[in-house]
């Protein structure tokens, strides 16, 4: 199938297409055609699949995924359409035949037919700066390399301009337009009598973004040696046709590989100044002026790039060879990059202008093709106006009356109005899009300074005009899967890889949301565990009520302890020494005997006698605090009492008040334990220069009888009594030291025996009443005393042999362990 | 100060320790000077302790606990007593209360002990039937049968085995306690001389 290559805006269509279904110029029949297998880009249906997929081959940018500054200059211009595929996606989704405005997109003319007032300060500066035998529109031309916007855009948009265009933008940059009459020579070719139209003309022109000389450093030798000019290798050219003619072809290239988004910003510009001033449009145009403006600036960036790219194709596409150029090209391109004829067939299908997806996505083909047409016909009122137009922007047409454009106008109300509803109702629209784009903007509010703050910025770039019909979410289908990885809109438009950032900002927001918890089968359990631990009331293990063994148990403790009152009344109101004869012969201890010799031996000397009991244990010391006391009352020795514990000092009175005693003195209470111990001891070893005791002065009487202490009687039931007893006051005086202790305490007393520490031992009651039995015989009451107490030993070995025999032989031990366990 | 609050303590513990135990062995008027004041503060903090636990009970009291009730109210009526004592009111009031009411309290108390001690004599295997339970039963009824008053014949058989339990396991068991306990003892007056244990500062 045979295709056309549009003059306008350099892309292809269909052998049977009248106009061109991109920018809706119309086609000039065998302009350049080129046949393909099976082509037809405009009637099939689009494969937006085959669009989205990624492709590693260089050729195709729509599937090339590396970006974009990768890929030379040269590289781009192989693909006819490369520079479509910059294109936001948005904008790429817009009904081709708006596109197609912008060939008639031109500045309204004046009322008068004057130039601008903008022109007319450039041609002024252009006469002052400029000199006068310079006037060459190449140079003019070469000179706006880079310089891609007219002082008219500069001055009248300069603050939503980037600052990049804004640099552009000096007065200064114009001189080199330094020739009125040749810039009114080359307008002449491309304008009539309305001279209106001149600034728009040369705004097209100047909207084309031209390469840069380093760009053009990317062509290919061979490109360069056969066609490329003098002046654009870095000589100018004299001719201006001359230069025109041979600056055509080196811009070809970069040209159409150039519909980045630096042109797009260019022809923002373009599209602004054109809305500023549509209060300049003939009346025909201000009918439908708003849904002009609205279509113009929908179709602004692509469009007008594509169109300028035509334009701009126009001036050296007559004298070029395109045969040699892409053949050259191809040959490059294929030794880099070798593919077989069909790929780059299928690249070039898959490669399908976006007009090709929005017939695809259900858009009223018969309303693209009214507005195409009636734009067309629209700048073909134009071109009759300024039929200087005709030879870069237009293709004649027959003219339309009056009446068909009131009809075509009315008809593409009506296809507007429908387009309007369908869009409404099409849930993949870009402009359902643009309805959720304030939940979209919501969710850019979430807590992402960072990111918030470069949403600010990029925004701030944009201008009002373009901001307004930012759909917010270009790219973006309805599963918020993000179908294209080029960024669709904003200044990073066209570039690949770029994070778009209404996704991320809407990613955000949903992470922000709590995520669904999922709860298994075994957390579940968990749960149930623990709240059946910490909330229900712990069932207790009940208590075994066994009543019968309780109460055998307290019969046991019931007949033990009558038995024990039992033994201990026999022994000490019956005769028993008589039925028991051996019980009557007794034998005082060695220990026992020592310590009362000790005391028969003190003489009349002072004896110090230390209270360390209370009256938990009087009922076993008092027995010897009695036979020494009366011992030492017997020898007529003087007695000093003192006590560390706040009960002995009182069982002291009261020893010495049994005792009756003559000659005694109570020191009172020893604090400090050991310390006052050792102070006693200081006090005890000074002999008479022991003045005070505890902080206290010693009366005389005190101080005389420590001095003639002559013996030291411990009476304790406490084993650190005894020993800081023996260690802190026995070690520091050599006054013999003896102990009445409790029977349970003669254990540790016998080291200190066996080691001389202590010179005599009496242990407890039964020493002490079989000392007192010696002395007084029988029929006393240490004789009741020890037979009490020897029975009631007897009857506790007894019991505790036969308590092990029955429980250690029975099998009722480990019942029994259990049953006290529990309890 | 904070700084301090922690290094003065031990440094003062430090040198008077160190101070005492030179002024022991080469200087005893500063030892026993020091020996004194240690009594001296020990008599006032047992007045401070004694203040101290009529206010805890007071406090207690206060909340509603009877025992700490009985508790304040007996302390004061007993230190109520020693001062009409002292101010020839009353005589030997507080020795009268510490007979009749103390001396047989505790007796009473005490003993008890010796019902206990027979009950758990009888079931000692029925709680723990080990080894170990069989031996201290054994032991205890040697022991108990080596110091009550026996026939001639057991008595000299029990006296024997009484002296070597006395004199050799018992003597040895408790001098190597009471060794054990000395050098402990050593450890801690070298730790507290050192500023290793500071239990002033618990």
């Amino acid at each position: 199938m045979s295709t056309i290559i549009c003059a306008n805006c350099n892309s292809e269509n269909t052998g049977e297409s009248e106009l061109c279904q991109v920018c809706g110029a119309p086609i000039q029949d065998g302009l350049t055609s080129k046949s393909f297998e099976s082509d037809a880009p405009y009637s099939d249906p689009p494969d937006a699949g085959a669009r989205q997929s990624p492709s590693p081959n260089p050729l195709d940018p729509l599937k090339k995924s590396p970006p974009q500054e990768d890929v030379a200059p040269s590289e781009r211009a192989g693909s006819t359409l490369a520079g479509k595929d910059d294109l936001n996606e948005w904008l790429r989704e817009l009904p081709s035949p708006k596109t197609g405005e912008l060939a008639f997109r031109t500045r309204p003319l004046d009322a008068d037919g004057a130039l601008p007032t903008w022109l007319q300060e450039v041609r002024s500066k252009a006469d002052e700066q400029s000199p006068a035998g310079d006037p060459g529109l190449g140079n003019w031309r070469s000179g706006r390399e880079g310089d891609d916007v007219t002082p008219a855009a500069a001055g009248e948009t300069d603050e939503n301009l980037p600052d990049w265009v804004s640099a552009l933008l000096q007065p200064e940059e114009w001189p080199e337009v330094d020739d009125p009459e040749a810039m009114a020579e080359w307008f002449s070719n491309a304008e009539d009598d309305d001279d209106d139209l001149l600034p728009q003309t040369s705004e097209l022109a100047m909207t084309t973004p031209l390469e840069s000389s380093r760009e053009l450093n990317g062509i290919p030798e061979q490109l360069v040696g056969q066609s490329l000019p003098e002046w654009l290798m870095g000589e100018e050219g004299e001719d201006e046709d001359e230069d025109l003619a041979n600056f055509q072809p080196t811009q070809r290239i970069p040209l159409i590989g150039k519909a980045d988004d630096q042109s797009w910003d260019d022809n923002s510009l373009t599209n602004d100044e054109f809305i500023s001033e549509q209060d300049d449009l003939p009346e025909y145009l201000a009918l439908d002026n708003e849904a002009l403006a609205g279509i113009e600036a929908r179709n602004l960036g692509p469009a007008a790039l594509v169109a300028a790219g035509g334009e701009d194709k126009l001036f050296w596409l007559e004298d070029i060879e395109d045969q040699e150029i892409e053949a050259a090209l191809d040959e490059i391109l294929l030794q880099e990059y070798p593919r077989t004829a069909d790929q780059e067939v299928e690249d070039v299908s898959e490669s399908d202008p976006p007009e090709k997806d929005l017939i695809a996505e259900g858009q009223d083909a018969n309303k693209i093709l009214a507005e195409t047409l009636i734009l067309g016909e629209l700048a073909s009122r134009d071109q009759e106006a300024d039929p200087s137009l005709d030879e870069t922007l237009l293709i004649d047409e027959p003219e339309p009356d009056d009446q068909e454009i009131e009809t075509i106008l009315a008809e593409l109300s009506t296809a507007e109005k429908g387009a309007e509803e369908q869009t409404t109702a099409a849930s993949g629209d870009w402009l359902g899009y643009l309805e959720d784009a304030p939940a979209v903007k919501t969710a850019d509010s979430i807590n992402e300074p960072a990111l918030q703050s470069d949403i600010e910025l990029e925004r701030a770039e944009i201008p009002e005009w373009l901001r307004t019909m930012d759909p917010g979410e270009p790219g973006l289908s309805e599963s918020g899967v993000v179908e294209e990885s080029r960024a669709g809109s904003g200044p990073l438009a066209g570039l690949r890889d770029v994070i778009p950032i209404a996704v991320a900002a809407t990613g955000a927001g949903q992470i922000a949301e709590p995520a669904k918890f999922e709860i298994t089968k075994e957390q579940q359990q968990q749960v149930a565990l623990l709240r059946q631990l910490t909330l229900t009331s712990p069932e207790l293990p009940r208590e075994r009520t066994i009543t019968g063994k309780k109460d055998g148990v307290a019969i046991e403790r019931l007949v033990l302890g009558l038995l024990l009152i039992l033994v201990i009344l026999i022994g000490w109101f019956l005769p028993v020494d008589r039925w028991l004869t051996f019980l009557s012969e007794w034998t005082l201890p060695e220990a026992t005997e020592s310590a009362y010799e000790l005391v028969d031996q003190l003489g009349n000397k002072s004896a110090l006698l230390a209270f360390e009991y209370t009256p938990a244990m009087a009922g076993e010391l008092d027995v010897v605090a009695d036979s020494i006391l009366a011992e030492l009352v017997d020898n007529n020795s003087s007695v000093i009492t003192v006590s560390q514990a706040a009960a002995g000092v009182a069982m002291a009175h009261q020893a010495l008040e049994r005792s009756e005693i003559e000659k005694s003195y109570d020191l009172g209470f020893l604090p400090g334990d050991a310390v006052g111990l050792r102070g006693l001891g200081s006090c005890l070893s000074a002999g008479g220069e022991c003045n005070s005791l505890v902080g206290l002065p010693l009366d005389a009487e005190a101080a005389l009888l420590l001095e003639d202490v002559s013996l030291i009687i411990i009476l304790t039931s406490d084993r650190d009594s005894l020993v800081n007893w023996i260690e802190q006051v026995g070690l520091q005086t050599e006054v013999p030291v003896l102990a009445g202790l409790t029977q349970s305490l003669s254990p540790v007393a016998s080291p200190y025996l066996a080691s001389e520490q202590l010179a005599g031992l009496i242990e407890g009651a039964p020493a002490a009443a079989i000392y007192n039995y010696s002395l007084d015989g029988t029929d006393t009451q240490d004789a009741q005393l020890l037979r009490s107490f020897t029975l009631a030993q007897w009857l506790v070995i007894a019991v505790m042999i036969a308590g092990g025999l029955y429980f250690g032989l029975s099998q009722r031990s480990n019942k029994a362990a259990q049953d006290m366990g529990m309890r | 100060m904070k700084k301090y609050r922690h290094t003065l303590p031990v440094a003062l513990a430090v040198a008077f320790g160190l101070l005492t135990l030179v002024g022991l062995l080469f200087a005893p008027t500063i030892g026993d000077s020091l020996m004194s004041w240690a009594m001296f503060l020990a008599a006032i903090a047992l007045i401070l302790g004694i203040i101290n636990l009529l206010g805890v009970h007071a406090r207690r009291a206060s909340a509603g606990n009877l025992y700490s009730a009985v508790l304040v109210i007996s302390a004061l009526i007993v230190f109520i007593l020693a001062l009409t004592d002292f101010l020839g009111v009353t005589e030997d009031s507080v020795e009268a209360s510490f007979s009749l009411v103390q001396a047989p309290l505790e007796a009473a108390v005490a003993i008890l002990l010796a019902f206990f001690l027979l009950f758990a004599g009888y079931r000692l295997l029925r709680r723990q039937r080990s080894g170990w339970s069989v031996l201290f039963i054994v032991s205890a009824v040697v022991v108990m049968l080596s110091q009550t008053h026996l026939p001639p014949l057991l008595d000299k058989v029990f006296g024997w085995l009484d002296g070597v339990i006395s004199d050799v396991i018992i003597v040895a068991g408790m001098r190597g306690i009471l060794i054990g306990v000395t050098l402990g003892a050593v450890v801690v007056t070298l730790r507290v001389l050192t500023g290793s244990e500071r239990p002033y500062d618990k």
